[in-house]
């Protein structure tokens, strides 16, 4: 994904802000009930049903190694689309809280550094600079086609 | 072919042009081998005309001009076999199917033209293509070529005289019905007549007033037998036959093309409505209980949603058509492989069925077809001489309903299976028990057994003994069964029985670990409440019950939930059933018994074989369907 001149939807995880593109964005719900499914990985909280389709949950806090919360009623379900083997599916991503949609231009937008981060780079498509606050743009497909992911697929 | 090195595809149209294309490219295989047995079929021939004719079209306008080279060269070769210069033979057959295999590929991979060796097999196509069709252009008699197609005893060209400028060009497509009907017309004037005084009969005018040959754009000729003095044709008869001709073609026209997913949105929503709609009813029907007005006007709505639903899922109803035409093809395929001389027959393919059943049905039916073909069928045509049979082996495959669920029979009839052989087989491969007996019956379903072949030779066919394990598999999947008759040298008939409605299932709902799963109903066998000494302890584990006579093993809770062991508690075990093998699940509670909507496990959770589908319950909780068979295979011991 290019960084050019975009709209972002932007969340929280505790203290960190995170945006990401809205055109992956197909909606936003609140909490619904979550149907464990055993035997994968941890931050895949189960399945939902979104009017009557089924979708995977992944929690974004355990996705990243934090903590987890108590789900609350700002805690918010981001509904992306993603492209797995060249099939478009929807996803949600368990955020603590949703914040605002902003508008970001290419000169706000700072290529992520080389080194000193948590996460894996690969997610990060740069820090942009909003006027009072800093978020991370993530690219929520490469955050969800992760080894963890990949591995999931795979094995047996 | 250096041309062909910069195509210059016009990317805008080309996904409406490939989805057209794929049309027509059906049509060609559905026809193409009712073609070859039916060489003669006008109507077949058209059709098959038609659809090189628009595909040449097409690909001219998206300016693919290999497809568009491969078309017309067809074309021109369907022309001369519409026109009957041709007689439609294996080869044309041939060149026809290759013609549609290398469009297909060329749609499906836009840069397959960049592959040398797939350029040179279109080549070879094409110079095919022209070869045959130069054995069409033979000098005909002008004025009435199709004459000679329709009437294939020598007659006085003189006596019949195409006359076109009589009528008045007829705009409408006609269909080439009538040309069949004429056909039939003739030939039964043919028979009636001696042959020395064909044109004299009387009773030949009474057949051949007018004889009209209508080919689809254009009247072609039209032909008329010269009547005897006084009778004069009426102009008027021509119109007459167009608005009944142009009715067959309209009735293309009722139907409305509408994109799966649409379908699939609206089975789901009408689903989901049902959903809320039995949350409201049993609120209703907790708190309500007093207002006759309100529990009447819910009835009412019940009745509609419930007539709503099953409206839905016809929708998603497909014939077999396009399976069959599938299979078809690898049929002839096979049989021209091995050189057998086999018949090849489908009946049913207007039985409809839903088309995720279609899918998965593909597979195993390709199996046993090629089972059939290349294993029922007698490898040496004396065999079947020897049992009285005909020289020429006949492989069927029908389909009908039957009681709600939909038979698909595979039928040969070749030289059946063999129990001894197939005994002797299960037992060198250890595959069955060698000091039980078994009945013929038993004997026979062994050959669905995993790992068993009784081919001596592994062929690019079948033979590699997998495939029928396979097929009972896959039928097992979307809750069908399969069936083996077999009689010593009379043949063999497979019968897939499988439900109309793959997408909704009887499931008892139950609890394990705080959470609920489906299990299909047919699979539940027994639910009951074990006593304590009626556990069977290894080490230290709750391995196996003792239920009356029989020890079963228990399924480890560990399958489902990793690393994890079993309470001290069972108060339940629910006995599941597969092929009347036995297995034990310890569960915490059953809770309802229903009919569910199954959905399929999405791509994320694919490798989770604990699981065979998903579905919503009444709450409008998602609850996971247990697959039983993964449970009774020997992998799931984790």
């Amino acid at each position: 994904m290019a960084l050019i001149d975009q709209k972002l939807l932007t969340f929280s995880l505790g203290k960190e802000g995170y945006g990401v593109s809205i055109l992956k964005v197909k909606e936003i719900i609140g909490m619904l009930e979550i149907t464990p499914v055993p035997r994968t990985p941890e931050f895949i909280k189960g399945v939902i049903n979104l009017r009557g389709k089924i979708i995977p949950v992944m929690d974004l806090r355990l996705k990243f190694g934090m903590d987890q919360q108590e789900y609350n009623e700002r805690t918010c379900i981001i509904v992306v689309e993603v492209t797995i083997n060249g099939n478009q599916r929807l996803l949600g991503v368990v955020v603590d809280m949703v914040s605002e949609v902003v508008n970001i231009t290419s000169e706000q937008i700072e290529p992520p550094p080389e080194y000193g981060m948590s996460l894996e780079h690969n997610f990060i498509l740069g820090i942009g600079k909003l006027k009072d606050r800093v978020v991370i743009i993530i690219d929520i497909e490469e955050v969800f086609l992760c080894d963890e992911i990949i591995k999931m697929l795979e094995s047996v | 072919m250096d041309n062909y090195q910069e195509l210059n595809i016009d990317q805008e149209f080309w996904a409406d042009f490939v989805v057209e294309a794929f049309e027509h490219i059906d049509e060609i295989e559905t026809n193409v081998i009712s073609l070859e047995q039916n060489p003669d079929d006008m109507e077949i021939i058209h059709t098959m005309f038609r659809a090189f004719h628009t595909i040449k079209g097409l690909s001219g306008f998206v300016e693919h001009s290999i497809i568009q080279e491969i078309a017309h060269k067809t074309e021109t070769l369907m022309d001369y076999c519409r026109k009957g210069e041709l007689a439609v033979n294996t080869k044309i057959v041939d060149a026809i199917l290759k013609s549609s295999d290398y469009i297909k590929r060329l749609c499906e991979d836009t840069d397959s033209y960049k592959d040398q060796s797939f350029v040179a097999q279109i080549e070879v196509l094409l110079v095919v293509l022209e070869q045959l069709a130069a054995m069409g252009e033979i000098p005909v008699a002008a004025e009435a070529p199709p004459v000679e197609k329709f009437i294939e005893i020598p007659i006085e060209i003189a006596t019949v005289k195409a006359d076109i400028q009589k009528f008045e060009p007829v705009e409408e497509k006609l269909t080439d019905k009538t040309a069949d009907v004429i056909e039939d017309v003739i030939e039964d004037v043919i028979a009636e007549v001696p042959e020395e005084d064909i044109f004299v009969k009387p009773n030949l005018q009474a057949f051949a007033d007018e004889i009209f040959v209508i080919k689809d754009e254009e009247i072609v000729s039209t032909v008329k037998i010269e009547p005897t003095e006084k009778e004069q044709p009426k102009p008027t008869a021509l119109v007459a036959e167009a608005p009944a001709a142009k009715k067959l073609m309209s009735s293309n026209e009722d139907y409305m093309k509408v994109a799966n997913h649409k379908i699939d949105h609206l089975v789901d929503m009408i689903g989901e409505l049902i959903i809320n709609q039995s949350l409201i009813d049993q609120y209703i029907s907790s708190k309500y209980t007093h207002d006759n007005q309100l529990i009447s006007n819910m009835s009412g709505f019940l009745r509609i949603t419930r007539e709503l639903q099953s409206l839905s899922m016809s929708l998603r109803m497909v014939s077999f058509k396009s399976t069959f035409q599938k299979v078809s093809r690898i049929a002839r395929d096979t049989i021209q492989e091995l050189g057998k001389d086999v018949e090849f027959v489908t009946s049913g393919d207007n039985t409809e069925i839903d088309r995720v059943v279609t899918d998965k049905l593909l597979d195993p039916l390709v199996h046993l077809i090629k089972n059939a073909i290349s294993h029922g069928v007698e490898e040496n045509v004396q065999d079947r001489i020897k049992t009285g049979k005909n020289k020429k082996a006949r492989v069927e495959l029908n389909a009908y309903n039957k009681r709600g669920k939909i038979v698909i029979e595979v039928k040969d009839d070749g030289r059946g299976i063999d129990t001894d052989i197939v005994h002797r087989k299960a037992l060198e491969k250890g595959l069955i028990d060698p000091n039980r007996t078994y009945s013929e019956e038993e004997i026979k379903e062994f050959i669905l057994l995993p790992g068993f072949s009784t081919a001596a030779v592994v062929d690019n066919i079948s033979g590699r003994g997998v495939g029928m394990d396979v097929v009972k598999t896959q039928i097992l999947k979307i809750g069908g069964k399969v069936d083996i008759k077999s009689t010593l040298t009379k043949g063999s008939v497979f019968t897939l029985e499988v439900p109309v409605n793959h997408a909704i299932m009887n499931g008892t709902i139950i609890e394990m670990r705080g959470q609920y799963f489906i299990i299909p109903t047919m699979n539940v066998k027994e639910i009951l409440q074990p006593r304590e000494d009626q556990w069977i302890f290894t080490q230290g584990k709750r391995t196996m019950l003792k239920v009356r006579e029989d020890i079963i093993s228990i399924v480890p809770i560990s399958v489902f939930f990793k690393g994890e062991k079993l309470e001290e508690h069972v108060p339940l075990v629910i006995l599941l059933e597969v092929d009347g093998e036995l297995k034990a699940l310890p569960i915490t509670n059953v809770i309802n018994r229903q009919e569910v909507v199954v959905k399929p496990v999405g791509e994320e959770f694919s490798n989770l074989k604990y699981i065979s589908g998903m579905s919503i319950l009444g709450t409008g909780k998602v609850s996971l369907i247990l697959d039983i068979d993964y449970l009774f295979k020997k992998e799931a011991k984790v």
